[in-house]
């Protein structure tokens, strides 16, 4: 059954006040609509890629029992395609049990690359790199490349014809959440585009050591370049906000963070909330070295969904500048009791939301076998009547 | 073989037997990034 028009309309008012760090009635639930949730019904992807039917009875299965209050977004979004059409030669691809999400990081530059890099970005990654990544491409024939590449963008775009793209419409009606993604702008640092991009987690950590005046010279580049405007000229209405999952700067200490992502980080910033934005932020690993820069940003400008940090001491740290996100971490609910799941969330509602500023949400995305679990159903649940206030 | 990528590039815009719609044909230019970060 539906929501109805009442209680939609104060779901939306009690997401909308949290936003605004304005009292309201209950600590807004934010579940991470994730393949996660396929797996709890016994089913994996393929089984639900064309049966629209049978996908919205493995998600009703897990959102009716739970508060959904604020979502961003349907991430049941894979292509699995992709990696037979390019032979394998993808960094991510989906796992046999149709399910998880693997992600191989294999990276074409090396140290000794920064001097060329920085000269010619786009020169170097068209003539250099990208040969090096899909060799293969220049052996096979003109006509064969170009029919890849044809068949891969195809495959991209009939995604949209099958059932998970219809999921997000579908959920939105029947459970009227505040779907905060999909606001304009895109937004990332220089540090995390050199590690992701360019020299991999391995690469990146020592070029911090050996490479670093060159790291801190690409990263003016790839900013001049490619994304001083990115935030820029928007505005934001109906609270659809930009999202960022941050890869690098829990590996960083303070000033490297400053050097490689703050500073343009800050910029970014202050240009989105400009136009009346906030930014999702999915703040992966520890941020304990650098959390406290969230202090020198706009008031309520980032929603900080932690990840390993503790809920109690980021919000202490930061809870009366930004909007705390999280409280449930998805490996106590594999491994706990559902009583240790409680306490848990009951210790996250305690010490957080008193600040108004509250989201309740796992740590992580709903994205492998088991994350979506009873102990997880049970947290929610418990966190809908635990944290009305 | 003796062609760049910005060959392959030109052989799928300028290809009448690819029945792709307008919006996958305009991704093309951005192709460089696309396969660099399969």
């Amino acid at each position: 059954m539906n929501i109805t028009p009442a209680e939609a309309q104060a779901k939306k008012e009690n997401a909308q006040n949290t936003f605004l760090r304005q009292p309201h009635k209950w600590v807004p639930c934010s579940p991470k609509i994730g393949v996660a949730i396929i797996a709890y019904g016994g089913k994996n992807y393929f089984d639900v890629q064309d049966d629209f039917e049978l996908l919205t009875n493995v998600v009703d299965n897990v959102l009716e029992k739970i508060p959904v209050d604020i979502i961003c977004g349907n991430s049941i979004s894979i292509n699995p395609d992709r990696e037979k059409i390019m032979d394998g030669h993808v960094q991510t691809t989906l796992h046999s049990d149709g399910i998880t999400l693997e992600h191989r990081q294999v990276m074409h530059m090396t140290g000794d690359d920064y001097p060329a890099l920085i000269a010619d970005p786009d020169g170097f990654v068209e003539n250099v790199l990208l040969p090096r990544k899909l060799p293969f491409i220049f052996e096979e024939g003109l006509e064969k490349a170009a029919k890849r590449f044809e068949a891969l963008l195809m495959s991209s775009y009939n995604q949209k014809f099958h059932a998970p793209a219809k999921l997000l419409p579908y959920v939105m009606e029947k459970y009227a959440p505040l779907n905060m993604g999909g606001g304009a702008g895109r937004c990332s640092t220089p540090g995390d585009v050199i590690m992701d991009a360019y020299r991999g987690f391995k690469g990146t950590m020592t070029d911090l050591r050996r490479h670093y005046s060159e790291m801190k010279e690409l990263a003016d580049v790839i900013w001049e370049k490619n994304m001083v405007d990115h935030m820029t000229g928007y505005t934001y209405k109906d609270f659809h906000f930009p999202s960022y999952m941050t890869h690098i700067p829990c590996f960083l200490n303070p000033k490297q963070y400053d050097d490689l992502c703050f500073k343009y980080f800050k910029q970014q910033i202050e240009n989105m909330y400009a136009g009346g934005g906030k930014l999702y932020m999915l703040s992966e690993g520890n941020w304990k070295n650098v959390i406290h820069f969230m202090n020198d940003l706009p008031q309520d400008s980032v929603i900080f969904n932690c990840e390993d940090d503790d809920i109690c001491e980021a919000y202490d740290t930061i809870g009366a500048k930004q909007i705390i996100m999280g409280g449930c971490k998805i490996v106590t609910t594999r491994l706990d009791t559902a009583e240790a799941c409680k306490d848990m969330t009951k210790r996250a509602i305690d010490h957080c939301a008193p600040g108004n500023a509250f989201i309740y949400a796992t740590d992580k995305a709903w994205c492998c076998k088991g994350d979506c679990n009873d102990n997880l159903i049970e947290a929610f649940a418990f966190a809908g009547e635990y944290g009305k206030y | 073989m003796e062609y760049t990528f910005r060959d392959i590039m030109n052989y799928m815009k300028n290809d009448k037997e690819w029945d792709a719609p307008e919006e996958v044909r305009k991704q093309v230019d951005g192709l460089v990034m696309t396969a660099f970060r399969l």
